[in-house]
């Protein structure tokens, strides 16, 4: 196998990688309030999440016909700068995943190819005007829409069902959320895994092996599909906690609201042709909802580390993503330099997180409360 | 850098309206279908009048929720970057 095949593979692999953390980093997007109400045990959650995703990636009809959506000059990528942008995207969505925080895996994949682009191609090749347009932008205003809607929406749900009896009022809800939780999955599925397509099959198009304004292969929609959707179905249970648990305890009406407004706001906004991040519509979506509810106790302190990633996601994964595009432009050997650095750190988070492992069974402890039942179960 | 204000601005709207419609609606049906099931909401005899009233009430709220949630698939399939 000659240079050029070993780097389009690696590619492809790192793409599938990506791919898979963009999953279970997004799961909560759409199940973390149907788990946090018990509208859906967590594991059917996962499940129902998982196979819309997969159902979401065949539907898209069109995949994207530049990598970055001309955030960067694509004529100047070459594959070693897709390669480590996806090693920048995957080592933070990891290390937020350990943190439990929701940042946004589109922005992480962005700033790794700004990062490897702006190293390996030049600043010129950078479009910061596009990174403000699209990116920074929408970043400020898709979850203040967000937040401001489910706040309103909630506020109204309660005053209007206030007389009725509570019970089955939340199991209304509560179906209702099922409903609004899935379409958020379904258009995930559309989403992201489209992303992951367009990379692989642009890679392939300049490795010479597609010609020029292909479509995807099948086994490109097929692996990407099923990346997503394993991904998902893993389920980032740290995220889950805090979008269901963390930020706010979330009822059954506002888990609803929340949905539904995050449903709106992404379908709306991308049939107008307007970027913006899910998990960032979503994580504003739930703190409305939060505010909507009189009484309700927003942990501010979450929701501020939440904020901080999101911050960083851009220039952390440009960092990464620069730092790998400079080791993989010294030959073979920095190529393999910086894959196995990153595999290692990947191997080093995935052993720290088993240190305090949140799974199906205490995803809906709050953080803290968990420690101490664990306390008591030593006790007892 | 051109940023269409116009536009962000259409979206930031019609997300805002369409979100408190659909959340309005879909909880004038719970209160409807809640109305319909609970035989002596009022007390008075009025109730089996009201309890027919109510249910058509509810099914149409649920109905409309339906409608633009299917709208969304539509527009999820038909969606392209």
């Amino acid at each position: 196998m000659d240079g050029v095949s070993l780097l389009l593979v690696a590619v492809i692999v790192t793409a599938l990688a990506f791919d898979f953390t963009n999953g279970f980093h997004d799961t909560a997007n759409s199940m973390a309030t149907s788990i946090a109400t018990g509208a859906l045990a967590p594991r059917v959650a996962v499940v129902i999440a998982g196979v819309l995703n997969l159902a979401g990636a065949f539907l898209s009809t069109t995949v994207a016909k530049t990598i970055s959506g001309g955030i960067v000059n694509d004529t100047k990528v070459s594959l070693t700068m897709i390669f480590a942008g996806l090693l920048g995207a995957i080592l933070w969505n990891m290390l937020t995943w350990l943190a439990g925080l929701p940042s946004s895996s589109s922005h992480a994949l962005f700033g790794g190819l700004i990062g490897a682009v702006w190293v390996g191609a030049g600043t010129s090749a950078v479009r910061f005007g596009q990174v403000v347009e699209k990116i920074v932008l929408p970043a400020v205003i898709s979850p203040a829409v967000a937040c401001v809607a489910a706040l309103l929406a909630t506020y109204l749900a309660y005053v209007i069902t206030r007389r009725a009896p509570r019970g089955s009022v939340n199991r209304a809800y509560r179906t209702g959320q099922i409903g609004s939780a899935s379409l958020v999955a379904l258009a995930h599925g559309t989403n992201d895994a489209q992303k992951t397509m367009g990379v692989i099959t642009l890679a392939l198009i300049s490795a010479g092996v597609l010609g020029q304004g292909a479509d995807p292969p099948w086994w490109v929609i097929l692996s990407a599909g099923l990346a997503i959707s394993l991904g998902t179905y893993a389920g980032g249970w740290r995220i889950i906690r805090t979008m269901g648990k963390g930020l706010t305890d979330i009822e059954s009406p506002q888990g609803f609201t929340a949905e539904t407004t995050a449903t709106t706001v992404i379908l709306t906004s991308s049939h107008m042709g307007f970027p913006l991040s899910t998990t960032q519509v979503c994580a504003g979506g739930i703190l409305g909802a939060g505010l909507g509810r009189k009484l309700a106790e927003i942990r501010w302190g979450i929701a501020g580390r939440i904020a901080v990633s999101w911050v960083l996601t851009l220039p952390a994964a440009a960092a990464v993503g620069g730092t790998s595009a400079w080791l993989a432009g010294h030959g073979t050997a920095g190529l393999v330099l910086a894959a196995g650095g990153a595999l290692a750190a990947v191997g080093g988070m995935y052993a720290l997180s088993r240190r305090h492992p949140v799974d199906a069974k205490n995803v809906n402890e709050v953080p803290g409360e968990a420690q101490q039942d664990q306390t008591d179960d030593l006790m007892a | 850098m051109h940023i269409d204000w116009h536009g962000l601005v259409v979206v930031c709207v019609v997300s805002l309206a369409l979100v408190t419609l659909l959340v309005v609606v879909f909880s004038l049906g719970i209160v409807a279908l809640a109305r319909s099931q609970g035989p002596r909401m009022n007390g008075t005899g009025r109730s089996s009048a009201v309890q027919p009233l109510a249910r058509a009430t509810a099914f149409l709220c649920f109905a409309l929720c339906a409608a633009l949630g299917g709208y969304g698939i539509h527009l999820i399939v038909s969606h392209s970057p």
